[in-house]
């Protein structure tokens, strides 16, 4: 029973305190966004955005609309399974094959051609023909082609969220140069924004997590920039119904009193308010 | 259905959607759509005559509103508020009432207030950037940048770029680079060669490299032969990306490192070699 009191209370407690962040990092995606240096373009912080199959033709049309104007787009295809989409890219952003030389910065092998536009207005697409086999694999072979410092690996189906690269930039000018290596999103410690130096430093991204970088160098946001389309609503719900199955069979388990159920299902009513309340701040803008 | 005050000021001026600004929810909620409105007003059209737009916001309290939420707020919302100030057509109320978070605990608070009072009082710019506490970011010189560019500050970098402050002469980089001035490429070269400020130095060659000015010259020689090996990389994929050819910058690296720039600048190319 205690047990059961103790983990409901951390559930409402955490629930709590990731409204309250949320709360304060929307008051600080407000006060990013009236900053002007991103988009001016006067921050000098570039951003290239690394792109792993399964690539489409909007996929790439969404993220090439992102305004901000050091920000490129690099995408990694296998030659053997995804020919058409490749053939597709070519002619949609008449792309050009281009010298390609590997280096030693990271374990790239197997690319069989670089692609650029000869159209300036596609000028931001890259393309990489590369046998991949994997993720990792792909990634790193994008990174080594990125002609940006910072890099920001985007995972099946993940875009940015409107305005959010304007922000990345700004966050990485609020500090010295070459002072922040890392932008991490605190609540799953999951690695938005790498800087290339870093990356090459620890050997790719097979090597990398929140723990490889000094802790002075990283940045720490509240606020995922980066976002699923087509998220379920229903899993909070999900959780939280079953959570409170759980505590009423626990209850009906030790025969407790009447007082103690409903307090229990009353933490568990304020962490999904909480919950819902997180969602529709970070729902607030919608993805590129 | 609207979302932002953007979308909304883009629809009354007629112009197509840029930049972001706060969603339209939050800004009813909080009562400023009336500043919001104005504020955005002012940064889509260039020269207004800033008098009716403050006649506006005195009849209807949107200053006052906008001081009591301050006082009563704090960190990045008091900063976001006071930003919004220096985006409105000044008053004295509010530069009387701005002066005191100045010396506000959080930096976001004392930057936002100092961009209020530049706004406020021209005159004394270069005096208050001089005397503000810490060494500007790239993001804060950028918003000064930006007050420039509406007008309210004057553009004369000489005098900036061969300060002895830090703060200004950061300010003088950011405008020479900003408006491609190549006649100070003397001053830049003077500054890649002055040993008791990398971070200045760094952003001068930076500053040269973007405006195209020849590179091989000894203090920039000297400068980057000792720069550290990630911060050298870094610098020669920026000197591709700008266009420099390996002849260009053939004094600056060593045998290996030429082989590496040469492949660099080839990634940007398409080789006509057949077979």
């Amino acid at each position: 029973m205690w047990l059961m009191d103790c983990v409901l209370s951390c559930v409402a407690l955490w629930a709590l305190f990731r409204w309250r962040m949320a709360e304060r990092a929307a008051d600080r995606r407000v006060w990013l966004d009236r900053m002007h240096g991103a988009r001016s373009g006067t921050l000098g912080v570039g951003i290239s955005a690394l792109v792993t199959r399964p690539v489409t033709l909007e996929r790439c049309e969404r993220l090439l609309g992102v305004e901000y104007a050091l920000f490129e787009v690099v995408v990694v295809l296998d030659g053997e399974r995804d020919a058409v989409m490749i053939e597709q890219l070519k002619a949609r952003y008449h792309l050009i094959q281009v010298e390609y030389y590997p280096t030693d910065e990271l374990p790239v092998r197997g690319v069989r051609g670089l692609y650029r536009s000869r159209k300036r207005r596609f000028r931001r697409l890259v393309l990489v023909d590369c046998r991949t086999p994997g993720v990792v694999a792909a990634l790193d072979a994008a990174a080594e082609v990125a002609s940006y410092e910072y890099l920001l690996p985007l995972r099946v189906d993940e875009y940015p969220v409107v305005g959010a690269v304007e922000r990345l930039a700004t966050e990485v000018a609020l500090q010295p140069l070459g002072a922040v290596e890392q932008i991490c999103y605190l609540p799953t410690l999951y690695v938005v924004l790498w800087r290339r130096a870093a990356l090459i430093r620890i050997g790719g991204f097979a090597h990398c997590s929140m723990r490889v970088v000094r802790r002075e160098r990283c940045r720490w946001v509240w606020e995922m920039p980066l976002r699923r389309e087509n998220l379920p609503k229903w899993h909070s719900m999900l959780v939280f119904s079953l959570l409170a199955l759980l505590a009423a069979f626990v209850w009906w388990l030790d025969g407790g009193s009447l007082l103690r159920i409903l307090l229990w299902w009353m933490l568990l009513l304020l962490a999904f308010l909480c919950r819902l309340r997180v969602r529709q701040i970070a729902e607030e803008l919608p993805v590129v | 259905m609207l979302r932002s005050v953007n979308e909304l000021v883009c629809r009354v001026v007629g112009e197509q959607e840029g930049s972001l600004s706060l969603p339209l929810e939050r800004a009813v909620r909080r009562g400023r759509l009336l500043a919001e409105l104005v504020a955005q007003f002012t940064e889509s059209v260039y020269g207004c005559d800033p008098m009716p737009m403050a006649k506006l916001m005195c009849r209807y309290g949107t200053d006052r509103a906008l001081l009591a939420e301050v006082r009563r707020s704090h960190g990045y919302r008091r900063a976001s508020c006071l930003l919004l100030l220096a985006q409105l057509p000044p008053l004295e109320s509010v530069r009387r009432e701005v002066e005191r978070y100045l010396e506000d605990p959080a930096r976001e608070v004392r930057f936002a207030a100092l961009l209020v009072m530049l706004a406020a009082e021209p005159a004394e710019v270069f005096r208050r950037i001089a005397v503000f506490g810490e060494p500007l970011t790239r993001c804060e010189v950028g918003e000064i940048l930006h007050l420039l560019r509406r007008g309210l500050l004057p553009i004369a970098y000489r005098p900036l770029i061969e300060s002895e402050n830090s703060n200004l002469r950061r300010l003088g980089l950011a405008i020479v680079g900003h408006f491609a001035i190549e006649e100070a490429d003397d001053v830049l070269l003077k500054m890649v060669g002055e040993a008791w400020n990398d971070d200045l130095s760094l952003a001068a060659l930076y500053t040269l490299g973007a405006l195209h000015r020849p590179l091989q010259r000894r203090a920039v020689v000297t400068y980057v032969q000792r720069m550290d090996r990630e911060v050298r990389r870094e610098w020669m994929r920026s000197m591709a990306r700008e266009g420099y050819s390996l002849q260009q910058v053939r004094t600056l690296l060593d045998e290996g490192q030429r082989r590496r720039y040469v492949q660099l600048v080839a990634t940007y190319k398409r080789s006509l070699v057949c077979g």
